[in-house]
């Protein structure tokens, strides 16, 4: 399993987030992260990479393994997590310079790359976010903050996607953008499921059962079925997650 | 309208009592406004038609002749210039490193509180306070004299509080989810707060710096007792040694000319009056310009 927890129970200040949680994901599959707001699914992910760690009153219980890496573990190497694990967030957050630097920045601090080798880098993560042929003639002095908000969640992608990492977080990484474009981010999904582990947490139920191979159903901070995502969407094994995929509750 | 106990004709009453109430408000804010900008006219009226009479070539590029009754300007002008351009220097790096040791380093406990609190008040006090303490400290103790760099340290002591506190909002009002991209893509800190955060904070930063060194250009009180000669007729001869000598200056020349009465005619005083406004307005300006360049690649 190349993410896998046990008993992983989180609090901020007082108020218990999670509890008990046993999860797995499967290498080079899709796992979809459902449930109703404020059940715990982002908090969970942000987990995986420590993104939590600024949230005043945040502890956390249990055990982690994230590609062989317990995140929470004393002297682990949070850079090197954060190389390996990617993420992808709910609002764009391209940064104030160009396009090329978007994606440069990362790789040139990381592994000292330059020259044609990084713009090798950059030209192959602009490809695999399926922007590079809208921006190829400009991308080198446009500033990323002009691309539509569909644009820089692709941008952002493929300068997570530079870094080349092995698992993929995204926390509802369409919930900003417009059907149209949230309709490419989810087929770029789907293909990049080849070759990287995907973790996505979403409240769109479609998206879930589109997207992913293994669906995990959370719900005031546990997690109530983890599955195969089409049995699961078909015949769920829980009442509740019967109850929320028909929407009776969310 | 059977579950609102009130009548027709008593709700039309309200309504045009809260119509009336509005109105009233938004006449005595419009009104506000009004004597805000009166005063601004008359203040800025008055200095135009009474200094551009001065403003020649000649008064802003030569220096005092005649004990003051004639010639220009220039070497309070320089002066002004010197003082600022210094405590520039000095100011940007410490205030901006310290303003974002706030914002992203510190911890939140009683040191880092206390410091920010000191911070504050520093920013608020009087500037005749930050004069007396040049003058106790580097003027005496260190012997510096009255002198440029005297000024410049305590013009510089002056300024740090309010850039920090300029640079420490400018980053707190950073996306935290641009800062959380930096993070997430494994950036360590330094590299996050530089690479990713510094960008975006740029334009408040120099915000900071320009109110500030515009600040600095019209205080009198800090180099009143540490940098200051009321007037200069030397020619410009910039050295190592006139960081030693005392400068001349535009705000002290105006207050010293004036409380002198009668040496330097009315219409002189007027025209520095006029230049020191210009200068202000020009280093206003031009950060106005490079501000919305920087801003201009931000436009979310």
């Amino acid at each position: 399993m190349i993410v896998e927890t046990k008993a992983v129970e989180l609090y901020y200040g007082k108020k218990q987030v999670l509890r008990d949680i046993c999860f797995a994901a499967l290498e080079k599959k899709v796992t979809a992260l459902i449930g109703p707001s404020g059940c715990g699914k982002s908090s969970f992910l942000r987990c995986l990479n420590r993104m939590n760690d600024r949230i005043p009153g945040f502890r956390m219980n249990g055990e982690i393994k994230v590609n062989g890496i317990n995140p929470y573990a004393k002297g682990t190497d949070l850079l090197k997590l954060r190389r390996e694990v990617g993420m992808l967030f709910q609002k764009p957050n391209p940064f104030a310079s160009t396009i090329y630097e978007n994606i440069a920045l990362a790789p040139r601090l990381h592994y000292g790359l330059k020259g044609e080798k990084l713009d090798e880098v950059i030209e192959d993560s602009l490809r695999k976010a399926a922007l590079w042929h809208e921006v190829k003639d400009e991308y080198r002095k446009k500033s990323a903050l002009e691309l539509s908000g569909g644009q820089q969640q692709r941008l952002c992608l493929a300068r997570m996607l530079a870094v080349q990492p092995q698992i993929l977080l995204m926390d509802e990484p369409c919930s900003a953008l417009d059907p149209i474009a949230s309709a490419k981010v989810e087929e770029l999904i789907v293909e990049l499921a080849r070759d990287y582990t995907v973790l996505i947490v979403t409240h769109n139920l479609q998206q879930a059962h589109r997207v992913s191979d293994v669906t995990a159903f959370f719900m005031l901070g546990e997690l109530i079925e983890l599955g195969p995502t089409n049995p699961m969407f078909e015949g769920p094994d829980q009442k509740m997650t019967q109850d929320y995929l028909q929407g009776r509750f969310g | 309208m059977q579950s609102v106990m009130i009548s027709e004709s008593e709700l039309l009453l309200r309504d045009r009592r809260r119509q009336g109430r509005s109105n009233t408000l938004a006449s005595l804010a419009i009104g506000s406004a009004g004597v805000l900008v009166l005063i601004i006219v008359i203040i800025v009226g008055t200095v135009l038609w009474k200094g551009i009479p001065a403003m020649t070539w000649e008064f802003l590029s030569t220096g005092p002749q005649e004990g003051m009754s004639k010639g220009g300007i220039w070497p309070m002008i320089r002066g002004s210039i010197l003082l600022m351009a210094g405590t520039l220097v000095l100011t940007l790096p410490i205030g901006v490193l310290a303003g974002i040791w706030l914002a992203e380093y510190a911890t939140d406990n009683r040191l880092t509180r206390a410091i920010r609190a000191s911070v504050s008040s520093l920013a608020g006090t009087p500037s005749i306070i930050f004069g007396l303490f040049g003058l106790a400290i580097f003027v005496l103790k260190f012997n510096l004299g009255t002198s440029l760099l005297a000024g410049w340290l305590t013009l510089a002591i002056y300024s740090i509080p309010m850039v920090v506190l300029t640079t420490e909002q400018a980053f707190k009002e950073v996306p935290q989810t641009v800062e959380e991209g930096g993070i997430a893509l494994g950036l360590s800190k330094w590299q996050t707060t530089w690479k990713v955060m510094f960008p975006n904070a740029l334009p408040g930063i120099l915000t900071g710096l320009v109110l500030t060194v515009a600040r600095v250009a019209g205080e009198a009180p800090p180099i009143l007792l540490t940098a200051a000669i009321y007037y200069s007729t030397e020619k410009l001869s910039l050295g190592w040694d006139s960081l030693k000598r005392p400068v001349a200056n535009l705000p002290y020349h105006l207050a010293e000319g004036y409380r002198q009465g009668g040496v330097i005619p009315e219409k002189i005083i007027w025209g520095t009056c006029l230049s020191l406004m210009l200068l202000v307005l020009i280093i206003n300006l031009a950060a106005t310009l490079i501000r919305a360049r920087a801003r201009a690649k931000l436009n979310w």
